[in-house]
């Protein structure tokens, strides 16, 4: 039971140092930077329970730790990359907004930061009025298609695409 | 001045020392729950190259049952060979933990690889060294059918997933679980300190 609270205690200091960090800057956003954090907890959180527990057993307390933290990680990523948490979010602000007007401002806008993403990124440049891939995304590109390959995965970013032809 | 080792003294840090004696080694109840969650990427590939279920969504499905279902094995053996059902309960929070963290993870990559956005956008650029100017892009989007077929797809999902409707004024949220994850995500958003709405 002390390792399962000793997971508990491990990842509430997590989320309030990473909703600290979040407040301090984008740069902090990143998942490198998330990962870092994690593992300076964990690390502390272990010695810890090695230091208090009479018989410490590392899984007991790693399992829940991990099970929140990668919790709090898959929310963080859908609030920060869903489609369909902005839309959602945005209908219940400005009930009722216009489909057509909900699908027009969600790819004007989302298309834009992902492109910025992908430069900021370095996997692709813009010159003049075109885009293109820089050579880290190509590479970046390549494996992801011998990756889906692999997997039978077509990639085409629609959720059983052939039922859907555009803003009804 | 004698050196810890020479005065007899134990020259390892108490927490180091807890380190090391820490016990590392699963249980077998741990031990289901780790060969249960390496079996959702093996499932997956499994799947894919018995080509059977064409849906993304269904085939990722299927690797959780057929990973719970190890699980549910493995779980059952446990019990059979614990020597002490008390420490068998306390293994079971953990393992459940541990499987549950394996979902989220290969479903996180596998959203990412079947239908994240940005990847999409990567994949439409490559094998085009010449570029593309942001209309022929935005139009090679979602399989050809283009960027607004995309957001009309994510809109879809809202609505089958009895989260939104439509009415002749526009949209608008469907019933308590339609405000319940509206609430939800504005939370998030919240918490995270992101800016809600869409950016333009």
């Amino acid at each position: 039971m002390n390792a399962i609270l000793t997971g508990l205690g491990a990842f509430a200091v997590f989320a309030l140092l990473h909703m600290a960090l979040l407040r301090r800057g984008d740069a902090l956003r990143s998942v490198s930077a998330i990962f870092a954090l994690s593992m300076c907890v964990h690390v502390l959180a272990v010695a810890a329970e090695a230091l208090l527990a009479v018989r410490p057993n590392y899984w007991s307390s790693a399992g829940v730790y991990w099970f929140l933290l990668m919790f709090w990680v898959y929310c963080y990523g859908t609030a920060y990359k869903s489609l369909s948490v902005r839309m959602l979010v945005r209908v219940s602000q400005e009930q009722p907004v216009a489909a057509q007007t909900l699908v027009a401002d969600t790819a004007e806008g989302d298309f834009a930061e992902r492109m910025n993403t992908l430069r900021e990124m370095g996997l692709a440049e813009e010159s003049g009025s075109r885009w293109r891939l820089t050579e880290a995304g190509a590479a970046s590109a390549q494996r992801l298609k011998v990756v889906q390959r692999a997997l039978g995965v077509c990639g085409s970013s629609l959720y059983g695409w052939e039922e859907t032809k555009g803003p009804e | 001045m004698l050196s810890p080792l020479e005065s007899g003294q134990d020259p390892l840090p108490d927490a180091l020392r807890g380190l090391l004696h820490m016990d590392y080694w699963p249980s077998p109840l741990i031990w289901s729950a780790l060969v249960s969650a390496l079996a959702i990427p093996l499932g997956l590939l499994l799947l894919s190259l018995a080509g059977r279920i064409a849906n993304c969504g269904t085939r990722y499905l299927v690797a959780v049952a057929v990973a719970c279902t190890l699980f549910a094995i493995g779980a059952g053996w446990s019990w059979q060979i614990s020597p002490f059902p008390e420490t068998y309960f306390l293994d079971l929070v953990p393992a459940l933990c541990i499987l549950a963290t394996a979902i989220m993870l290969f479903e996180t990559f596998w959203s990412l690889l079947a239908f994240g956005f940005t990847m999409n956008i990567l994949l439409c650029l490559h094998g085009r060294p010449e570029g593309l100017v942001l209309g022929e892009l935005k139009a090679l989007l979602g399989a050809g059918q283009g960027v607004d077929a995309v957001m009309a797809n994510r809109l879809l999902m809202l609505k089958k997933a009895a989260l939104v409707r439509e009415t002749p004024a526009g949209l608008v949220l469907f019933g308590a679980q339609g405000r319940l994850m509206a609430l939800v995500g504005r939370l998030m958003y919240a918490v995270f300190n992101i800016q809600a709405g869409v950016k333009s």
